[in-house]
């Protein structure tokens, strides 16, 4: 790393050259990022519901992959069906459409006279143009009620258009599809109103509403780091290196991305941001440390070289175990986490590296031509200082009351944390306003739902759907799934069987019933097919009939919804009397997959918090060479993490695939501050200070790198907060306020812990050649060689404010 | 002809026939000739029975099958009877289905369902609809007028191994396809395969007639395929027992008939 960073100091040209060319290698790559926002991607491949899922997929013919629903006073209005006919032809014609249905051309089957008839409700191109046309179309839509709450509403206020997708059709060529069906209904808009939902539609605004993310967020999170960057160091060039430094980062973190394939999901769409806003304090290290040593004389490649050498530890340091608390978040099996983790490591080791060696190089080349910089002092309104004066009085002096507080804190937040709820919902990641949101609420209010859900049936052989033990076992089941609050409407081959039943018995209503005889019943299918309705019992029944399955709409994809449907399943197949061709029946489906997720989500949540603090801990200790070190750095972080749950309990925030991240980045960053201000204090203490002297010292001038760090990183996330996604804007918010409160644990109840227990501080202070006695930083395989030179003193402390600190003083004394 | 329409079904619908061995040697012929000719040794045969295999493969490769026993008796210009009883699957052995064909009007149709013991006329297909849940359509398993296409030789070339003409029609009026590309055997005359494209231009679906046997002095080509290259669907078709002139009488093609299950 020594030589990197001399080399970088040496040969500035080539390092920039070198940068330049690996950036723009890999800003080419941005372009290609894929985006996908399907939710079966956030489950792993082999996790067991995601396989039925995609398996059940495979079996059954897509049923809706889009609706759109027509709202007016009277749907059998001329007009309105001829609208609807005009409509439903302009979305036929959309280049990836496979198939539209609605009420004018779904098949009807009715019996007449002896014969059957198996038709579309209207006859290719013959739509009611007069109100009696209307009525009789009303008539034979009403006398069968299969359609109802699919394409037609009880009321007949409401028809819908459902649309099925060519199989190859990519989520993002849905945005364009979408978008094209929103430019013809917006044709025909008045009197009647359309609104455009369904699962696909859902995902693909996903990815658009996240190129918007894209597009507004990582600006203005540049633009909140200058002002932050412009409050620290007052001048363009120390605004400039750290920011620059960090977004190139980021770009070479999204050109990986794209290179190996990373989808770009809701969650990933946060990397840029959150990537800046941790990585910003590298360069800011950096940059403040050379300047701080220029001002004080130490000027030429010489001070460069010494400034950056001695900040090199803590800077790897604190890189080190952020990127350790985002590896841990590939322990979860939720796909969009884990390469979030590997993705955010990897940009942060990147920011790290160019603070190391790209920053260096451009402080050489601009000192060499630049003029001479002033820094900026915390002369004026000092608002921090007073604050820290605070903390340490309150921490000292009342370090009991401080630890009674904390653990008040801490038993109420664990009251209320409990409370948090795990949910993959769709629909609620977008904005409680957004287009989508309202069209899915109006079309789950009219319609039987947006959401589809499965309840498969598998029998033992082939053509065993066929039997009518097993049809009736179906239709038993699918009355009382209609039963559950939220199932809309539910939909089998039963309701085809029953309905030709009736129309082979001149449509007497006692008739639609499922016949006594299998050959029947394959009779009966094998007319259907023959009647061209054959296709249409695809999304039902598999090609051999030896599965079925109903069609479930539900108003809501939430997990909870799915554990109602699965009990009532389970209580079937616990049940007596069962058809003996029947084999099993299973619940598949995206709100399955919500259910999976809650399930994951919360194990995983747990498994990732215990690594990352494990992982931390090691590090600290390592750093320390001090496991008592290593436990006390740690004791920050557990109020604001409780507290953090506390808070989502409260407000109902859910844990979500991006709030999960939080407890991680929380322990990544906040680690740092307990790092800073222990280290300070061990320093203090071996200089002779006493426990108290020690902690003031520590918290007034390590807390003021801690404070601009919190602030800095928080103002970052909070960037987040005007997300298009719900959850990102959760994720940001939870991480500036924890940001904050970790920053005052570290500042009030670390100390307190510390006057109440001091831990045993063992080992010399070692020497240096220049005679100041500093902190020898000892990691292992360091060569020897390095350990003297390495100061982990004021200087290296988190934000300027330290350095800034000491050069005031310096310069008083 | 139902099985020589479904032999022929894709040629029928361009108005192509089978061509007898009695046709003369076609060197020099136009494509317009070709057919003219294949068109006056159109009713050579006045009814045909045959055993049919018929496999339903989905677009993954899933298949149902099923045995039929197949009649089919002309009754002058572009006007057909033919009657099928399903032998298997078990379940709907007995169903029996019968279409009255007359190429300006809707078919007629009825189907008996032996496990409800009844005869029930079903509505009318739209010539353009799938026939009994295969890749052919009603238009498909019908004959036309020879005019309603005009005719190019596009190239003569080599399909399956043998020297083919490949001639391209191309209708009047674009009703179900909007081009239909044939390749027509040097040797035999019987068609080898076609391309069809649909209204909107798109290849749609592929014919293939393979194993040609001479039954009765006439060339049939005794296994088609279709494949629908959209849906990825196809139908295999195969034809045993061929009975050419066997007399057939008017009443197996009646309502009556249809409950004896043939």
């Amino acid at each position: 790393m020594r030589r990197l960073i001399r080399f970088s100091i040496e040969h500035p040209f080539v390092v920039i050259a070198a940068v330049a060319l690996v950036t723009v290698a890999f800003a080419t790559q941005v372009p290609k990022v894929r985006m996908d926002p399907r939710v079966e991607i956030i489950l792993q491949e082999n996790n067991p519901v995601e396989r039925v899922y995609a398996e059940n997929k495979k079996v059954f013919e897509p049923y809706a992959d889009i609706l759109v629903g027509m709202i007016h006073e009277d749907v059998f209005e001329p007009a309105t069906l001829a609208k609807l006919d005009r409509v439903a032809r302009e979305i036929e014609g959309i280049k990836g459409v496979k198939k539209v249905q609605h009420l004018l051309n779904v098949k009807n089957i009715q019996g007449s006279n002896g014969g059957l008839d198996v038709s579309p409700m209207v006859e290719e191109g013959t739509v009611p143009s007069s109100p009696e046309e209307a009525e009789l179309l009303r008539g034979k839509v009403s006398s069968w009620e299969v359609y109802e709450n699919t394409y037609i509403t009880r009321d007949h206020r409401g028809a819908a258009i459902v649309a099925t997708l060519e199989d190859g059709v990519e989520t993002d060529q849905i945005v364009p599809i979408y978008y094209a069906i929103d430019a013809i209904v917006k044709k025909y808009e008045g009197p009647e109103r359309f609104f455009i939902s369904g699962t696909k539609v859902i995902e693909a605004l996903q990815g658009h509403y996240m190129i918007k993310d894209l597009i507004f967020l990582p600006p203005l999170v540049c633009v909140v780091l200058l002002v932050s960057l412009f409050l620290f160091f007052r001048h363009l060039r120390g605004m400039l290196l750290p920011l620059v430094s960090v977004a190139i980062s980021a770009v070479w973190t999204v050109g990986l991305m794209a290179l190996s394939h990373i989808p770009l999901t809701i969650v990933t769409t946060a990397l840029p941001v959150a990537l800046m806003a941790c990585g910003s304090a590298y360069g800011i290290h950096v940059v403040e440390n050379v300047m701080a040593d220029s001002f004080a004389g130490m000027r030429g490649k010489g001070g460069i070289d010494n400034a950056v050498a001695r900040i090199r530890i803590p800077v790897f340091m604190a890189a080190l175990t952020t990127m350790a608390a985002f590896i841990s978040l590939c322990t979860t099996p939720i796909v969009p986490l884990t390469h979030f983790g590997l993705l955010s490591a990897f940009g942060i080791f990147t920011a790290m590296g160019l603070a190391l060696t790209f920053v260096p190089a451009m402080l050489t080349i601009l000192e060499a031509r630049g003029r001479e910089i002033v820094p900026h002092h915390h002369t004026r309104r000092d608002l921090v200082g007073p604050l820290l004066h605070w903390f340490s009085r309150v921490s000292i002096k009342h370090s009991r009351l401080v630890i009674v507080l904390s653990f008040v804190v801490l038993a109420v937040s664990i009251f209320f944390g409990r409370h948090v709820k795990s949910d993959l919902n769709l629909i609620e990641d977008f904005r409680e306003r957004s287009p989508i949101r309202t069209a899915d609420r109006i079309l789950n209010e009219k319609f039987g739902g947006t959401s589809l859900f499965q309840v498969v049936f598998e029998t033992k052989g082939q053509d065993d759907i066929k039997d009518p033990a097993v049809l009736r076992d179906m239709e038993r089941l699918q009355a009382r799934l209609m039963d559950i609050d939220q199932v809309g409407k539910a939909v089998s081959i039963v309701d085809f069987v029953k309905r030709m039943n009736q129309a082979m018995h001149d449509g007497d209503p006692a008739f639609y019933t499922i016949p006594e005889s299998r050959e029947l019943v394959a009779q009966y299918l094998l007319l259907f097919s023959f009647s061209g309705g054959g296709e249409d019992l695809d999304s039902f029944v598999d090609y051999n009939y030896q599965k079925g399955q109903i069609l479930l709409q539900m108003k809501t994809q939430s997990g909870y919804l799915a554990s109602e449907v699965e009990e009532v399943v389970r209580r079937f197949n616990g049940s007596e009397g069962k058809a003996e061709r029947l084999e099993n029946v299973f619940t598949t489906g995206l709100a399955m997959l919500a259910k999976e997720f809650n399930r994951v989500v919360v194990t995983s949540q747990v498994r990732s918090f215990i690594f990352s603090f494990v992982l931390c801990f090691v590090i600290t200790a390592g750093v320390f060479r001090s496991l008592r070190l290593g436990v006390y750095s740690m004791m920050p972080l557990i109020v604001p993490i409780a507290l953090d749950f506390a808070i989502m309990g409260v407000s109902g925030i859910r844990l979500n695939a991006a709030t999960a991240t939080v407890a991680s980045i929380d322990i990544g960053m906040g680690i740092d501050y307990s790092i800073h201000l222990l280290n300070r204090y061990r320093h203090e203490r071996r200089y002779g200070q006493s426990v108290e002297e020690a902690l003031s010292t520590a918290i007034h001038t390590s807390g003021r790198g801690i404070v601009y760090n919190a602030l800095a990183v928080a103002a970052g996330f909070l960037v987040l907060a005007p997300s298009q996604f719900v959850i990102i804007s959760q994720m940001g918010i939870l991480v500036a306020v924890d940001m904050l409160t970790i920053a005052v644990s570290a500042l009030t109840f670390l100390p307190a812990c510390i006057m109440l227990l001091p831990p045993r501080l063992e080992a010399e202070p070692v020497t240096v050649p220049t005679g100041k006695p500093v902190l020898a930083l000892v990691t292992k395989g360091l060569p020897k060689r390095d350990h003297a030179v390495v100061r982990y003193d004021e200087e290296e402390e988190e934000g300027p404010g330290q350095g800034q600190e000491k050069l005031v003083r310096e310069v008083q004394q | 002809m139902m099985f020589r329409g479904f032999a022929a079904a894709v040629l029928l619908a361009v108005g192509l026939v089978l061509m007898s061995q009695a046709s003369a040697h076609a060197a020099g012929m136009t494509a317009y000739q070709i057919v003219k000719k294949s068109e006056d040794l159109l009713d050579q045969a006045k009814d045909s029975k045959a055993d049919m295999f018929m496999v339903l493969v989905n677009s993954k490769g899933e298949r149902r099958e099923r045995t039929l026993n197949a009649y089919v008796k002309r009754y002058g210009n572009n006007k057909s009877k033919s009657i099928v009883f399903f032998r298997s699957p078990a379940d709907v052995k007995g169903t029996s289905f019968l279409v009255w064909t007359d190429e300006n009007k809707k078919d007629q149709q009825w189907l008996y369902l032996p496990a409800l013991q009844r005869v029930r006329q079903i509505s009318a297909s739209g010539k353009g609809e799938s026939f009994m849940g295969t890749e052919f359509t009603f238009y498909d398993m019908g004959s036309h007028d020879i005019d309603d296409y005009t005719y190019t030789l596009l190239r003569e070339e080599p399909f399956g191994g043998e020297d083919c003409y490949v001639i391209e029609a191309l209708p009047k009026k674009v009703e179900f396809y909007s081009k239909v590309v044939i390749w027509i055997r040097k040797g035999n005359f019987v068609p080898a395969r076609a391309d069809l494209y649909d209204p909107k231009g798109q290849f749609e679906k592929q014919g293939i007639f393979k194993d040609v046997k001479n039954i009765q002095g006439i060339n049939t080509p005794t296994r088609i395929e279709m494949h629908n290259k959209i849906n990825g669907r196809s139908t295999i078709i195969e034809l045993k027992n061929i009975v050419y002139d066997s007399g057939l009488k008017d009443d197996l093609f009646t309502e009556r008939y249809m409950t004896r299950g043939g």
